[in-house]
């Protein structure tokens, strides 16, 4: 059982790659358990994603106060 | 918050109450609460996850760079040759909505305890302006009531009712992420489905 929640289908044999947004920040890569192929965030698109998350931290922030 | 001093807060508990009103009050608060959540997060969906053009009023999601790796055997090379299994990244595109952790944060319970004193029961005719239907009731009972008050523990003492300003009408709200609505996941299954990784033209 996968301990990430956030789930991407593999583009080479579509089966469930789970993942975690902030490791894949990070540089971290995640496997398909069924191919073995790994994927990682593209450098171009770090800023984006992680704007991305800053807004949805703070939103969550909002709504628990 | 503004200081309102002006303002005085003497309700008539004395006064009757439907009871229809006593028990939609608090559920109707909590579903305008559930809309007040669900706007901010659908405000944030339409300014942070999808953009539109200022000539067209449609909405595209924004779109993200990934790359994936995957060993590739070289045939003509021998197993003994560091270089046979090659790695080869194919960058694809992916909806920033598919990387966005959203939860669906709503009200999925709410609790209304009150005691009711019952001090009249009316009933209504049934009127059914529309096409002529078989009506199994012809008419509804309407009950009435005063929120009671009592003082103390009621299992010790059921029968001491006094008079006073305050009255009791308990409500727990239990909120929690609830799974994302049906209409979010299947734009993410959609665009999950057209993932396609577009080969490296660099060798």
């Amino acid at each position: 059982m996968s301990v990430f929640q956030q789930k991407i289908s593999c583009p080479i044999c579509h089966s469930t790659i789970p993942f975690d947004t902030k490791q894949l920040l990070a540089g971290i890569q995640f496997s398909c358990p069924q191919c073995h192929s790994s994927i990682g965030l593209a450098t171009e698109s770090k800023e984006i994603v992680k704007k991305t998350m800053i807004k949805l931290e703070e939103l969550k922030l909002q709504t628990s106060k | 918050m503004k200081n309102e001093k002006n303002i005085s807060l003497n309700p008539d508990y004395s006064s009757e109450l439907n009871i229809e009103s006593i028990i939609s009050a608090p559920l109707i608060a909590a579903s305008k609460a559930n809309v007040v959540m669900v706007t901010g997060q659908t405000r944030f969906l339409l300014d942070y996850c999808f953009s539109k053009k200022e000539d067209d009023s449609r909405y595209s999601p924004v779109m993200i760079e990934m790359i994936m790796t995957q060993g590739v055997i070289d045939s003509s090379k021998s197993p003994d040759d560091p270089d046979y299994i090659k790695k080869v990244d194919m960058p694809f595109s992916v909806p920033l909505l598919c990387l966005v952790s959203l939860n669906s944060l709503a009200i999925d319970k709410v609790n209304v305890d009150f005691d009711l004193e019952i001090t009249s029961m009316t009933s209504y005719n049934i009127v059914d302006p529309g096409v002529e239907r078989g009506k199994i009731v012809d008419k509804k009972a309407l009950l009435n009531g005063k929120i009671s008050h009592k003082l103390g523990n009621a299992k010790s003492s059921p029968t001491k009712y006094k008079s006073q300003s305050s009255s009791r009408v308990m409500i727990n709200i239990n909120a929690g992420p609830l799974p994302l609505p049906v209409g979010v996941l299947n734009i993410i299954d959609l665009y999950s489905k057209t993932i396609q990784p577009l080969p490296n033209s660099k060798q």
